[in-house]
């Protein structure tokens, strides 16, 4: 599972190399707006590829023979992987430190550490960099998902007062645009309608297709598609005028979330809102914004991201619309428009040993300082101001140290489960309250980015 | 051979909202018949695109047909609790217990293509495996597309997802019980490999039964990812157009063209079964890559007659490197060129400083053991930081001076053949075409380097990049035949096509798709749609070479290309 080139690699150390330690981290980047990440997804590659006995001699033999082939000679360390099946009975002698998932942890420092831990088998440490480089994705996933939700608190909290809903208000529309089925999905729904069902009632009958899914899904918030030909219309004439009345008689339970797909998100918006506005007339909430009939929604999940989501919010606030009137859907820019360098996902050998004696080492090339890597072991300390920070060079004390042993030698030692997941994930106070935490912001941006 | 994995339902695979749709449709719908395009944009002229990506290679949907759609009709026994699948590899356990794959025999093929040693071997291990199967109690119904026990689970998962019970049961019953779970559409599509000019149908999927009409949309998300292959695939494609551009003007020739693009990319996808998809795109145009899993889809998926369809080189990483020490430089690049002296070998080198690597330790130290290599084992520089273009000039000029290069027939300089470069760091199609103007002007011929692509190649692409869209055009209600389409008047780039739909070539050879069903008339001659799956089954299918055939660069292209 290895790239090609990860093969040949155990021919190029030093000799007498008898441990490589390596470490993950996401890279700082100036000028980048996500200071700090969400850890999240170890557990499911170690799960999946790395726990119990992974080698076999039927594995083995494939794998000579396909590498004869894809390098056309033999360079296959077919002894050394027989050594970890007879020794170790298939199991990894790897042994991986990680931050507790679902933790935030601000840019630049160590998130998991991983080395060998039977001097034989000093070239598996970075033999498995490939697959667990792929870690990039769920960290970045979750830290994107994280920030959308900054975005919708501030906004909730400074135009209604409250954060209910705020769970729901962000849903996942990326299962077709993204890359393959092993994916991560986010939770729940209501019934919504796509193209297809509306516009293949033809169409002068729009209004047909609309009132069919009112009477079938009569309980409920159910969500209709309405721009297959003119979604102003569709608000002013047909659910404002022919469908009005059965509009109306829906509750907020089964409220009716109108959807448009097409058109600038913000501009779209705010003119459906007016529309909207002079059909079924609009309240106002504790904070003097203005909010629909409880009956009635809008949600928007089209061309959403990050700055758009920021961008539609500010538009409806300058035109005193609450943020509860709106659900945001969230398709690729959620789960695909992302790579690993949005983080600068990273992974390097900081600490070798050979000859019995260690060594801190690390790349620092001048044409390119941002990616200088981290020397010798390391570990991850809370510092007398409460900021995270990564010691290097083995001089951090244990009893200090956040990462804890998630894996050793082909087993999973610590588990954490979605709640305490969720639980160390959840946004905090002066997230929600941005003005009102300015002075310990600045503590953190200047901690987060070297400046004293 | 197909590799489902057994967990795998059909029913969980879609997006909730579909699981809604079947009530949604106008009553006595009989037909639902949908049809895939990579849509025209027409740009807004203040917003230039670099690239234009005018017409997409098709590629991937046999790869989902037969992982998951494609009908089992036995009960496949399986290892039920086995440890991870190396998908990339060439076998699994169901490949011990079941003979030569059936679907690489075709009519035209005759037998099927050749399996390795191994392959050989595995059938004589047959016996006593399954035996060993039957004793263990190992069995699990593998790769069944609709079973009672995936409909309970889907049923129970949608009650708690939405809160109610509107799990359509009864129609997937009806399914699993009139057809054994063989899905009651037809898909037809343009030959895989194609390269086919933006707004014209690639395939279409209609249901085939009068009570599954809802059927087609509700595959719609499973078939709509073949958006990353195809994206993946034309993006390659268009690398390849410039590489070939400019190979040709400082060369003469396309000499070892294809090995000019590496797929660096498997650590940067989101996914195992991404790189595998990913890296078998990027191969349809290239045959150099690092992401192995690329050749266990090809093999499996597609099938191929040579042994295997992408190569690689030994190469050094920052740790081989960065683990001899800071002083020892030399000693590890001393160390592995001498590992490796009768092939190439790629050798990173800006862990401290690319220009001294190159001119002190490559240029001074060890150049001796460098112009011993021979042409067919060349040490291949590494740069892998800093802005790529101004890297890869200062790295050509300082080995140019210790390393003297010849003037070609083009008049562009080559180094000598056993010293070339690989630039693997930045490299996307934008700084791709920035590096290779840039060594034309400073008149260094294409020769002199390779490309390798991580990110940019495999990642940094969405469904928007080709605007991939699936959309209704056509239904039956109440017996009659109805085009219909959408048309936002907020954005006429959405509008979607009418009616039934078929692919033509005019007289002059363009590409043409023909609405409304005015395909059946003869004017226009034959579709270029065929049927490739059929009520469950696989009825054409395309192997590797076909696929690379269709998509290689034509004549025509490279003439375009140099005017």
């Amino acid at each position: 599972m290895g790239c090609s080139t990860m093969i040949t690699h155990y021919k190029q150390y030093p000799p007498n190399v008898s441990k490589i330690y390596s470490y993950f981290e996401c890279r700082h980047k100036k000028g980048s707006q996500l200071n700090e990440v969400v850890f999240f997804g170890l557990q499911y590659l170690l799960k999946k590829y790395l726990a119990g006995p992974v080698i076999t001699e039927e594995k083995i033999q494939e794998a000579k023979l396909f590498y004869q082939m894809h390098f056309k000679q033999a360079v296959f360390d077919e002894e050394g992987w027989r050594k970890v099946l007879e020794k170790h009975d298939g199991r990894l002698p790897i042994r991986i430190k990680a931050v507790p998932e679902g933790r935030i942890i601000p840019r630049g420092n160590v998130l998991f550490t991983v080395e060998n831990t039977d001097p034989n088998f000093y070239w598996l440490t970075n033999y498995i960099e490939t697959m667990l480089v792929q870690m990039w994705y769920p960290i970045t996933v979750a830290t994107i998902s994280r920030e959308f939700k900054k975005i919708l608190a501030k906004h909730m909290k400074a135009t209604s007062g409250s954060l209910e809903g705020l769970d729901l208000k962000l849903h996942d529309f990326g299962y077709r645009g993204v890359s393959s089925q092993e994916h991560y999905k986010t939770e729940s729904i209501t019934p919504l309608l796509s193209c297809s069902t509306i516009i293949s009632w033809g169409r002068s009958r729009e209004k047909e297709a609309f009132e069919r899914v009112l009477d079938q899904f009569s309980s409920g918030p159910v969500s209709v598609v309405s721009d297959s030909y003119d979604i102003f219309n569709a608000c002013k004439h047909i659910w404002g005028d022919k469908l009005k009345e059965r509009v109306m008689e829906r509750s907020q339970d089964s409220c009716l979330v109108i959807r448009p797909d097409s058109g600038d998100p913000a501009e779209t918006l705010i003119e459906v809102l007016k529309i909207l506005e002079e059909c079924f007339g609009c309240s106002l909430n504790s904070v003097g914004y203005k909010v629909l009939p409880s009956y009635l929604r809008i949600i928007q999940g089209d061309g959403i991201d990050l700055n758009s989501v920021e961008e539609i919010l500010e538009k409806l606030s300058d035109e005193g619309w609450s943020a509860e009137n709106i659900f945001f859907g969230c398709g690729s820019a959620l789960l695909q428009k992302l790579n690993r360098d949005t983080l600068s996902c990273a992974f390097k050998c900081s600490y070798v040993e050979t000859n019995g004696k260690g060594m801190d080492v690390y790349k620092q090339p001048v044409t390119d300082l941002s990616k200088m890597s981290k020397r010798g072991q390391l570990s991850l300390r809370r510092n007398s101001d409460g900021f995270l920070e990564t010691i290097e060079r083995g001089a951090g004390k244990p009893e200090e140290d956040l990462l804890v042993t998630v894996f050793e030698n082909g087993m999973v030692v610590k588990d954490y489960s979605l709640e305490e997941i969720r639980k160390n994930a959840r946004l905090r106070d002066e997230e929600v309250n941005p003005t009102l935490h300015n002075h310990d912001q600045e503590l953190l941006h200047n901690h987060i980015n070297g400046i004293y | 051979m197909e590799h489902r994995d057994a967990d795998f339902n059909i029913m969980l695979a879609t997006d909730s909202y579909k699981v809604t749709h079947y009530k949604q449709y106008p009553p006595n719908t009989s037909k639902v018949y949908s049809y895939f395009e990579c849509r025209e944009k027409r740009t807004d002229p203040t917003k230039s695109r670099k690239v234009k990506y005018d017409k997409t290679v098709f590629y991937g949907l046999q790869y989902i047909l037969y992982k998951y759609l494609k009908a089992r009709d036995h009960d496949m026994p399986v290892m039920r609790h086995w440890p991870p699948p190396w998908e990339h590899f060439i076998f699994s356990w169901e490949h011990f217990i079941h003979p030569t794959p059936t679907h690489r025999r075709s009519p035209q093929q005759g037998q099927s293509s050749a399996g390795s040693a191994a392959e050989q071997n595995s059938t004589a291990r047959l016996p006593l495996l399954k035996i060993h199967c039957i004793a263990q109690g190992h069995f699990s119904r593998a790769g069944k597309v609709v079973t009672p026990e995936k409909i309970q689970e889907a049923k129970e998962v949608y009650r708690e997802h939405f809160q109610d019970d509107v799990f359509n049961e009864k129609g997937w019953t009806y399914i699993l019980e009139k057809y054994n779970g063989h899905l009651p559409i037809e898909i037809k599509a343009v030959p895989e490999g194609s390269v086919i000019p933006r707004g014209n149908v690639l395939f279409t999927v209609e249901s085939t039964d009068p009570e599954c009409y809802w059927l087609t949309n509700w595959v719609e998300t499973i078939l709509v990812q073949i958006w990353y292959p195809i994206t993946v695939a034309t993006n390659s494609r268009e690398q390849k157009k410039i590489l070939a551009k400019y190979l040709l003007e400082t060369s003469g020739n396309l000499e070892k063209l294809e090995y000019k693009l590496h797929d660096f990319g498997y650590r940067g996808v989101s996914s195992q079964e991404t790189a595998g998809i990913g890296a078998s795109a990027h191969l349809v145009n290239f045959k150099g890559t690092d992401t192995v899993a690329g050749i266990g889809v090809i093999k499996k998926y597609y099938g191929t007659k040579d042994p295997v369809p992408g190569f690689s080189v030994p190469a050094a990483e920052h740790s081989t490197i960065t683990a001899w020490g800071k002083d020892h430089e030399k000693d590890a690049f001393e160390h592995i060129i001498k590992q490796f002296p009768s092939v190439p070998v790629s050798i990173v080198s800006d862990s401290y400083d690319i220009y001294n690597a190159c001119e002190k330790i490559w240029g001074e130290d060890l150049r001796g053991l460098i112009e011993k290599r021979s042409a067919d084992a060349p040490l291949v520089v590494r740069p892998d930081s800093g802005n790529p273009l101004d890297t890869v000039l200062k790295v050509l000029e300082i080995l140019g001076k210790k390393f003297i290069p010849v003037e070609n027939s083009k008049g562009f300089r080559v180094l000598p053949p056993y010293i070339r470069v690989i630039q693997g760091d930045g490299v996307d199609i934008n700084t791709l075409q920035e590096i290779v103007e840039g060594m034309k002007e400073h008149k260094w011929s294409i020769e002199n380097i390779a490309f390798g692509s991580g990110g940019a190649l495999l990642q940094k692409l969405t469904r928007d990049l080709l605007n991939c869209s699936f959309k209704c055009s056509y239904v039956v209600t109440n017996g009659l035949g109805v085009n219909v389409f959408k048309d936002p008047v907020a954005d006429p780039n959405k509008r979607s096509k009418k009616g039934r739909l078929s692919l033509h070539r005019t007289q002059s050879g363009d590409f043409v798709t023909l609405e409304e069903g005015k395909g059946d008339l003869e004017e226009y001659g034959v579709d270029l749609l065929h049927t490739v799956f059929q009520n469950g089954n696989i009825v054409k299918t395309y192997t590797f070479d076909e696929v690379r055939d269709n998509a290689k660069l034509k004549e025509s292209e490279l003439e375009e290309l140099l005017h």
